[in-house]
């Protein structure tokens, strides 16, 4: 099979591997969330890369220091009611909206709609990995998807991208469920075009 | 993975809390009162407040004067009382005794203050109504006469926050 030789892998694509997707095909959010994820499961299984989980933790992190601010002001108020409290409080409150701030920035510049990041590893185990990072849309009540793939090769590195757009009916079927082949063949081939690109 | 995206759901939940206990902590700052919205549980203030009615309170400095409508609480009791001042005695060290009596009654205030008690100091006061919302406390009366619905209310919005992705 084309796709087999192309993607330089041993084992074949097995869609029984893979639990069957069933998703509300009107609900936009969750057919993007169904396909990244799909993506997720086939970069980490098929591809075998490792996920970075940078950006996510960043997140998580800038998430849990705004709640900690406002338990902190809850706890503090509690055992030291207003109007002691007064400063503690305006603090924590000034402290947490800029935090929201922060995150508003960070989701739009950092994370963008950036759902997945990986590390191709060098396969000796000694030279520089390869980078890579996957993005999505698919804005409501359209049913066009638009996939970039983006790869920073560890050794030279150049940075290469490539974006496709692709309507959800090409992957779904009439009840909603995902067929796995279609959209691995799909996945796969702009991941081969990405890797091997040259750039001239 | 998942824990990962668990904990983003829960995050997020908590996030939703915080705002709101955020904007609420930062109102009684600003508003230098320690309850700056309340709702109006009786009908003692009508025609100017019906039962159901959101009130906007500010506590700062300014002295209080009489006509002006304070929310006040009776030690002991919870629950603050929104009437009137009908009268003010102020001395000169700036101690002040308010009487107050809801528009609505028949007479002052003094039967519902504590035993011993004749006038509110302003201590007790807890802000003075300075803007109103009709009906919209409505929601909080029922949630406190039939606590079942609030448990519900807020266990369904809780569950579909952390359930629901993006």
């Amino acid at each position: 099979m084309l796709f087999n030789m192309a993607s330089n892998k041993e084992k074949k694509f097995q869609p029984e591997d893979y639990e069957p997707v069933k998703v509300d095909k009107w609900e936009t959010t969750e057919v993007k969330n169904a396909l990244d994820d799909a993506i997720k499961k086939f970069v980490k299984e098929e591809y075998h890369y490792v996920e970075n989980f940078s950006l996510a933790d960043q997140k998580l992190s800038l998430c849990s220091v705004a709640c900690g601010l406002s338990l902190f002001a809850l706890v503090y108020d509690y055992l030291y009611p207003f109007p002691e409290s007064k400063y503690i409080l305006a603090t924590c409150s000034v402290s947490y909206f800029i935090m929201m701030g922060v995150i508003t920035l960070f989701s739009k510049y950092r994370e963008r709609s950036i759902f997945m990041l990986a590390v191709e590893k060098d396969k000796a185990g000694l030279g520089p990995d390869n980078m890579w990072s996957f993005s999505s849309f698919l804005p409501r009540f359209t049913d066009t998807y638009t996939i970039t793939l983006q790869f920073v090769d560890g050794k030279s590195k150049e940075t290469r991208h490539v974006q496709r757009k692709e309507s959800i009916t090409k992957w779904f079927d009439e009840d909603g469920s995902l067929v796995m082949e279609n959209f691995f063949r799909f996945f796969d081939e702009l991941h081969f075009e990405v890797k091997e690109k040259k750039v001239l | 993975m998942d824990w990962r995206q668990t904990f983003y759901q829960i995050l997020n939940l908590g996030m939703i809390v915080s705002s709101a206990l955020m904007i609420w902590k930062g109102l009684m700052v600003v508003t230098g009162s320690e309850s700056p919205i309340v709702v109006v549980l009786s009908g003692s203030m009508e025609p100017a407040f019906y039962r159901g009615d959101l009130l906007f309170l500010t506590n700062l400095q300014d002295p209080i004067r009489t006509g002006e409508i304070v929310v006040f609480k009776i030690k002991d009791r919870d629950i603050p009382i929104v009437h009137r001042v009908i009268k003010v005695h102020e001395n000169e060290k700036g101690e002040v005794k308010l009487l107050t009596k809801g528009d609505n009654n028949a007479v002052d205030d003094r039967g519902l203050y504590a035993k011993g008690q004749f006038w509110v100091k302003k201590e007790d006061v807890v802000g003075r109504a300075k803007g109103f919302l009709p009906y919209v406390g409505m929601v909080t009366i029922i949630m406190n006469d039939y606590p079942k619905f609030k448990y519900i209310l807020l266990g369904g919005l809780g569950i579909f926050v952390l359930l629901h992705r993006e």
